[in-house]
């Protein structure tokens, strides 16, 4: 597997945009959650996304391997969103207006409902986080990144990501306490 | 009753980032602290949540090979790009269309959510599709009317300052199935330009054109039709990226030259640096390095600091 990615990633270095599809697509999940972690379920994902290929093959040649692709590739993709976050929250005041108005958010079979109810609630929840807490939180729980290597990606030192990770904890155990005693 | 249920130690215990000796005395507190118990659950509740939010592949798939064609036609020069990537590339760009679809569902549906009551707004469902089918603009009036089905044929008239006429408008440019239809929407846009305000989610599809319409004669109309739109007033962020990115990254020659010119007449500024050094120093048409270059000189980027 390691031996693979690596031969992968010598052969889209040298300019083989096949070896860089298979690098891409092998990692496409775990990049797209890192994204629409971070801004939600919003058109503006696919951009990310789209800027964060974009800008990895750019930077490719200069890739060192001192980590996994997918970790670099993430970092690319974390901190597009992140910016791309603070562009949407100066230019559209209410976020989650937005958001109710994707369709298929309200047209769940019923027996999905309740999930699909506590996938709104959360959605709801993370809005309530600052960017940088709401990447953390799902950088840890979604990835199961170590915060030391969280840091490294968001330019941070370990103990400020714990504070991150501290301060959405508590404030999501406050918004969604409702859906928690539903439980 | 002799525990501290301290919460940041609960946090890191379920995150596992705490040492092995810090970790076992959380555990045994977890175990014997019935209170500890309740608020690591609760811990683990929301570590479980459904954070991220369900996509679509269509869009993703598009997304990666929209990515690609910006690849091919920005590093031809530096990478070469083999015949197994054309084809995935080729792969990839079949779902462009419903992409353009389901934009313009998702923007139509807000538009027509937020709009305090025109006649359309009324009678649509948020969701609906409009199937926009003809587009016609009256010199002697200078307003514009268009038909669409839902359900059955209708047609609203007027210019830009309405807000149904816009909506509709919107919902023609992001119309997929149809270049037609497209083509005609930017005609009527620019024609409409000078007789009410911009509408931002109007201006918003137009850019959604410049970024991913496929067809370069629809690309170059919407970079006028966005020239047009902002003769009088500020040109917004996002158009100005898309020109910018448009002059980086465009093949045909006769789009880069109309990002350019539309570039040059909206006050460019130093932040546009970077991409129009790029251009003199890389761009393959001299007419266009030369803009470049004349525009950096207007922003006050000496020649000299390009390298
Ligand atoms: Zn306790």
């Amino acid at each position: 597997m390691e031996s693979r990615e690596s031969s992968w990633i010598e052969q889209a270095q040298r300019g083989d945009a096949g070896a860089f599809d298979r690098l891409v697509q092998a990692n496409e999940g775990q990049v797209l959650r890192a994204i629409g972690g971070i801004l939600g379920r919003c058109p503006e994902v696919y951009d990310v996304y789209q800027d964060s290929l974009v800008s990895a093959f750019t930077k490719l040649p200069s890739f060192r391997q001192e980590s996994t692709f997918s970790t670099w590739l993430t970092r690319i993709a974390v901190n597009r969103a992140l910016n791309q976050r603070r562009k949407t929250r100066n230019a559209r005041q209410d976020p989650l207006e937005y958001a109710d108005h994707i369709p298929g958010s309200e047209q769940d079979a019923s027996g999905a409902m309740e999930q699909s109810e506590l996938r709104r609630s959360t959605e709801r929840a993370l809005e309530s986080l600052s960017e940088r807490e709401r990447a953390v939180f799902v950088l840890k729980h979604t990835h199961g990144y170590k915060l030391r290597e969280i840091g490294s990606m968001l330019g941070c030192a370990e103990g400020t990501v714990k504070n991150y990770l501290f301060r959405a904890t508590r404030k999501l155990r406050v918004v969604l306490e409702p859906a928690y005693r539903e439980l | 009753m002799n525990c501290e249920h301290e919460l940041e130690q609960l946090i890191l215990f379920q995150a596992g980032e705490l040492q092995e000796k810090e970790a076992d005395q959380v555990r045994l507190q977890v175990e014997t602290c019935g209170d500890c118990r309740e608020e690591f659950d609760r811990i683990a509740f929301l570590a479980d949540a459904p954070l991220t939010p369900e996509l679509d592949k269509e869009a993703i798939a598009a997304a990666r090979a929209m990515a690609y064609a910006r690849i091919g036609s920005s590093w031809r020069h530096r990478f070469r790009v083999l015949a197994d990537g054309l084809s995935s590339l080729a792969r990839g760009l079949r779902p462009l269309p419903e992409l353009a679809l389901g934009m313009a569902l998702i923007a139509f549906g807000y538009v027509l959510g937020n709009s305090g009551g025109g006649d359309v707004a009324s009678e649509l469902p948020a969701t609906a599709i409009v199937d926009v089918h003809g587009i016609e603009f009256d010199e002697a009036t200078g307003r514009a009317t268009v038909r669409y089905d839902r359900p059955r044929s209708r047609a609203v008239t007027g210019n830009l300052g309405d807000q149904a006429v816009a909506s509709v408008l919107q919902a023609a440019l992001m119309n997929g199935d149809d270049n037609g239809i497209r083509m005609h929407a930017l005609k009527t846009v620019r024609a409409l330009a000078s007789s009410g305000t911009p509408e931002s989610d109007l201006s918003d599809a137009i850019v959604g054109l410049v970024r991913t319409e496929q067809q370069e004669g629809l690309r170059l109309r919407a970079i006028w039709a966005l020239d047009a739109l902002y003769e009088s007033s500020t040109l917004p962020e996002a158009a100005r990226e898309s020109l910018l990115s448009v002059l980086t990254s465009e093949a045909g020659d006769g789009v880069r030259i109309a990002a350019l010119n539309t570039l040059m007449a909206h006050e460019p500024s130093r932040r546009d640096a970077v991409a129009l050094r790029q251009v003199v120093s890389g761009d393959s048409n001299p007419y266009v390095r030369s803009g470049a270059a004349r525009t950096l000189e207007r922003i006050g980027v000496p020649l000299e600091q390009l390298n």
